[in-house]
């Protein structure tokens, strides 16, 4: 137990206080990136205001967005299959929620510390293109089961390179669990001078942006929204969808990138740890969870940026730039960074 | 003692026991009717989808074991890929909703013989080795892989200070032995400065036997997998 309170917790207390903080850390992140992105920056790309009513600058709109889905109808198309499309938004959620578990907010503050904290992160990400096929099979729909095919070819060609990018980490770290990724990038030098630390985007600059153009891919955010695309498939696999079952879509698609660019903060962005602290104190568990907030605000306003800035790939390019780009690439990066990891 | 204590105090020393137990027994009732379900059900695509909570179950059963890197694995490989890949081709080609009537059954009894036979053999595999073995009761004390031993002089400073209690005042060539709670919260401190200090987890025991005793077998199936997927490409491709 974390020594900063030395109360006693038993283990049922310690999982409800897991459970809050889980929920928290995977929905409190997706409503601000909703509001703060997807409201506001959006607008101020494209030249508007953004919803002004709803509160102070608008940011009671999410309130508004929120309710308004729980009042509509929670509609099942008449030749639906009833038990998988209503199971199907919950498979996606779960992943999400499955994926927060393993991000370190701090030196004690983590909800599980898994000695194959990324590997299991990355394979509980893959849990979620069950859920788009279950959603786009069940509806009855011919724009739902294409989406859900786009889907579902997208996120498997993009998780190879996903996978291949975090390798590069795991050699430099020596491990493949999430604390000790911190530690050694806090604890790294770079040529002999340690000021730093060595956050691995200096060192894996090449993962880093290949895990970034992935984690696009991954989240179906544009330029990589195919699966999605509205003007042909409609909204792909979640067409049919309606009420609170399409706000759960819509809340696991922006969960899953505000988690998603906490693990890449942490991959690669020194995670909780900030230079000149020593990542022993006891501060980090106070000021760490803001420090990876801030951290995944930077990688998030890269993804949006990219999100307004780019016009969507088709199909046939989605799955060059994947196997004929990344994939090569991330192979050698594998490569040059065991070859270095073996020379220093 | 009363039996009745007895029991109590059995039950007390292997808490973690009967948690396993009803987290197993509730995984295995619901991997058994999947199972069930998978072979039975005339909907290819729920065949599938109960197909996934199977195999769900066996990584929890490996992350209930304390392994889980198998566990992911389970998840990553089979859950992620494999049913991916068969929802993937089942939806190409005929994604029906309901139940396919042309599901065939005629084979149904040549299955049973191959489930019944699987069985018995994997059965008797279990019996003949396990007959005699005891099962131990799990000790509350802390298991072998959870101690380490260090010299005190291998050990950075910050890190003496930080443990009066298990260094005391002692230095130099003593051999200090960090078990239970102390090992939990401290050792992944002293294993990351002390060079060459043995921790022994689950992973780098799978590593250890990956890399060196079945280092053999390892590459072999990495060239007939390389071998199917050239196969595959060959097949795929007829120009």
């Amino acid at each position: 137990m974390s020594p900063i309170l030395s109360i006693e917790i038993p283990f049922w207390g310690q999982t409800i206080f897991r459970s809050i903080g889980g929920l928290a850390a995977a929905l409190g992140p997706a409503g601000l990136l909703v509001y703060i992105y997807l409201f506001k920056l959006m607008s101020f790309v494209q030249s508007r205001l953004g919803p002004m009513e709803a509160g102070p600058q608008g940011s009671l709109q999410l309130l508004a967005e929120v309710g308004k889905f729980f009042q509509k109808e929670d509609i099942f198309p008449e030749k639906a299959d009833r038990i998988v499309f209503a199971l199907a938004p919950f498979v996606v959620l779960m992943s999400t929620f499955l994926l927060v578990l393993v991000v370190p907010f701090g030196p004690d503050a983590w909800f599980v510390n898994l000695d194959t904290g990324i590997y299991f992160a990355l394979a509980v990400s893959s849990v979620s293109v069950i859920g788009i096929l279950m959603a786009g099979w069940a509806s009855a729909s011919k724009y739902s089961l294409l989406g859900g095919l786009r889907a579902a070819g997208q996120l498997i060609a993009y998780e190879l390179p996903l996978v291949l990018a975090v390798m590069g980490v795991v050699i430099q770290a020596g491990t493949l669990n999430m604390q000790d990724i911190v530690l050694a990038q806090a604890e790294g030098e770079i040529f002999g001078f340690g000021g730093l630390g060595n956050p691995f985007i200096l060192t894996q600059f090449v993962g880093f942006v290949i895990f970034l153009i992935a984690m696009q891919a991954e989240l179906t955010q544009p330029p990589f929204d195919m699966p999605v695309a509205e003007s042909e498939l409609v909204t792909g696999y979640m067409t049919e969808y309606s009420g609170i079952r399409f706000l759960l879509f819509f809340v696991g698609e922006f969960a899953t990138a505000g988690v998603f660019s906490m693990i890449a903060a942490v991959l690669f962005l020194g995670g909780w740890w900030v230079p000149g602290l020593d990542p022993d104190s006891n501060l980090f568990n106070i000021i760490g969870p803001a420090v990876l907030l801030g951290k995944m605000f930077i990688v998030t306003t890269l993804i949006f940026w990219f999100r307004f800035t780019y016009p969507r790939f088709r199909e046939d390019q989605l799955q060059k730039i994947a196997w004929k780009f990344l994939i090569p690439i991330s192979l050698a990066n594998i490569v040059v960074t065991g070859v270095l990891k073996v020379v220093f | 003692m009363s039996v009745l204590a007895q029991v109590a105090n059995e039950l007390t020393s292997s808490e973690v026991d009967i948690a396993q137990n009803i987290a197993f027994g509730i995984i295995a009732a619901a991997m058994i009717f999947s199972a069930f379900k998978t072979v039975t059900t005339a909907n290819v695509v729920h065949a599938a989808l109960y197909l996934v909570i199977v195999l769900a179950g066996v990584a929890a059963i490996f992350i209930l074991l304390g392994s889980d890197f198998v566990g992911a694995t389970q998840v990553l490989v089979y859950i992620g890929a494999i049913v991916v890949l068969f929802l993937f081709g089942i939806m190409l080609t005929k994604a029906q909703l309901g139940d396919d009537e042309t599901v065939e059954t005629e084979r149904r009894s040549m299955g049973a013989l191959v489930g019944v036979l699987l069985l018995v053999v994997m059965g008797y595999a279990l019996v003949d080795t396990f007959e005699n073995a005891e099962l131990e009761f799990s000790d509350p004390e802390p298991i072998a892989f959870s101690e380490i031993d260090v010299k005190v002089s291998d050990v950075p400073t910050p890190v003496v200070d930080a443990l009066p209690d298990v260094f005391g005042d002692r230095g130099g060539d003593d051999i200090v032995t960090i078990t239970g709670a102390d090992f939990a919260t401290l050792v992944p401190e002293v294993q990351r400065r002390v060079p060459g200090a043995e921790v022994f987890g689950n992973n780098k025991q799978i590593a250890d036997s990956i890399f060196s005793q079945y280092i053999v077998p390892f590459e072999a199936v990495s060239v007939l997998l390389l071998a199917a997927l050239i196969g595959a490409i060959v097949v795929a491709r007829k120009e």
